[in-house]
């Protein structure tokens, strides 16, 4: 790709992190203190602040799109939106939220806890009712599985932050909250070649062509086939864990061969 | 029960394997629980009740932030011990 294609999509880069902070901030200060006046119940506020969230992270993600920023290809992602599963991706890039959240309308993420302490981000999180990923796992586990048992769909990236390298590290965080909700867990694999915006990488390091991103769901992890309840609990999360990262290893890699048939 | 350090140990040691997978050769005195073993937070919470067969009481550590090594939790289990026994004396 010409090196006027890479000028133009730096510029557009810049301009979309603007815009993205542009949007951060009018949610936050405007929408927010709005949606909060309503005469409404939490649950319906929550709807509503939701609602709104997705509707405008539908649009950027359109506005990257026809700036030429990146493609992407959605597969299967209408299963996303079931009650009372988790679901869980890998978390190669920064627009990994920003993707899901355009095709997920009503899911409770379970964000990074800077986020929730953050001075503008943290109205979002509390009108939204995202859960903020403390360090005291007990806690957090116990207010996921609530959550679930309640039919909420969470959303918990298990790595805890971006890949760094090419291994996958799973933290046991989302096996421990699918275990206690009794619930299945609902794997996406997010591909992106060439990959950007990895973990320390600036956002100025704009790659030689647009991204190519794949959303692909994978079928359901389903508790009973996998994990053995007599087992103590520690040993049904490693498990749970072992499985979860074969399950994304795999379609990280059929991604990759798809995309390889594609080129020839 | 008199608990020694060698006892506790072999008692610990034999519980991170059943338990969390661990594997005997890697537990020593100063292996960490985190970075080493890789026991996290909710696997402490484990620990902690399977400890009870160990002492048989319920262990409480205010202080279990700060066990860092299989040393420290070594330290702790004996410091509440004797903690307890010496209450339990005073209550005579």
């Amino acid at each position: 790709m010409s090196q006027l294609n890479r000028f133009w999509r730096l510029l557009a880069t810049a301009f979309s992190i603007a815009l993205f902070a542009a949007g951060a901030l009018l949610l936050a200060l405007l929408l927010a203190p709005l949606i909060r006046l309503l005469p409404w119940s939490e649950t319906r506020r929550r709807h509503l602040a939701r609602h709104s969230i997705q509707r405008w992270v539908r649009l950027y993600v359109a506005i990257m799109r026809s700036l030429g920023l990146l493609t992407v290809e959605f597969d299967g992602v209408a299963a996303l939106n079931q009650p009372g599963v988790l679901v869980v991706a890998n978390h190669p890039t920064l627009l990994d939220a920003v993707l899901l959240m355009s095709v997920m309308p009503n899911a409770t993420f379970i964000v990074k806890a800077a986020m929730a302490h953050n001075p503008i981000t943290c109205w979002i999180v509390a009108l939204a009712g995202y859960i903020p990923n403390d360090e005291v796992g007990v806690e957090l586990v116990e207010k996921a599985a609530a959550a679930l048992r309640a039919g909420e769909t969470l959303m918990i990236f298990p790595e805890g932050t971006r890949t760094e390298g090419d291994e996958l590290t799973l933290k046991r965080g989302a096996a421990n909250i699918a275990l206690a909700a009794a619930c299945p867990l609902l794997p996406v694999v997010i591909y992106c070649k060439p990959l950007t915006l990895r973990k320390r990488e600036p956002w100025y390091h704009i790659p030689h062509r647009p991204p190519h991103f794949i959303l692909r769901v994978l079928p359901p992890l389903e508790l009973a086939a996998l994990v053995d309840s007599s087992q103590p609990p520690g040993l049904q999360a490693r498990a749970l864990t072992a499985a979860l990262y074969q399950c994304l290893r795999d379609g990280l890699n059929n991604c990759q061969c798809d995309e390889l048939q594609k080129q020839r | 029960m008199i608990h020694t350090r060698d006892s506790l140990l072999t008692r610990i040691a034999d519980i991170l394997q059943e338990q969390f997978d661990v594997e005997p050769g890697s537990i020593t005195l100063d292996s960490r629980l985190r970075e080493d073993l890789d026991i996290d937070s909710i696997d402490a919470v484990n620990l902690m009740i399977e400890l009870k067969s160990i002492t048989a009481k319920k262990i409480t550590l205010e202080n279990f932030h700060q066990v860092k090594t299989i040393g420290d939790l070594i330290d702790a289990i004996l410091a509440f011990l004797s903690q307890e026994n010496a209450q339990g004396q005073a209550a005579h």
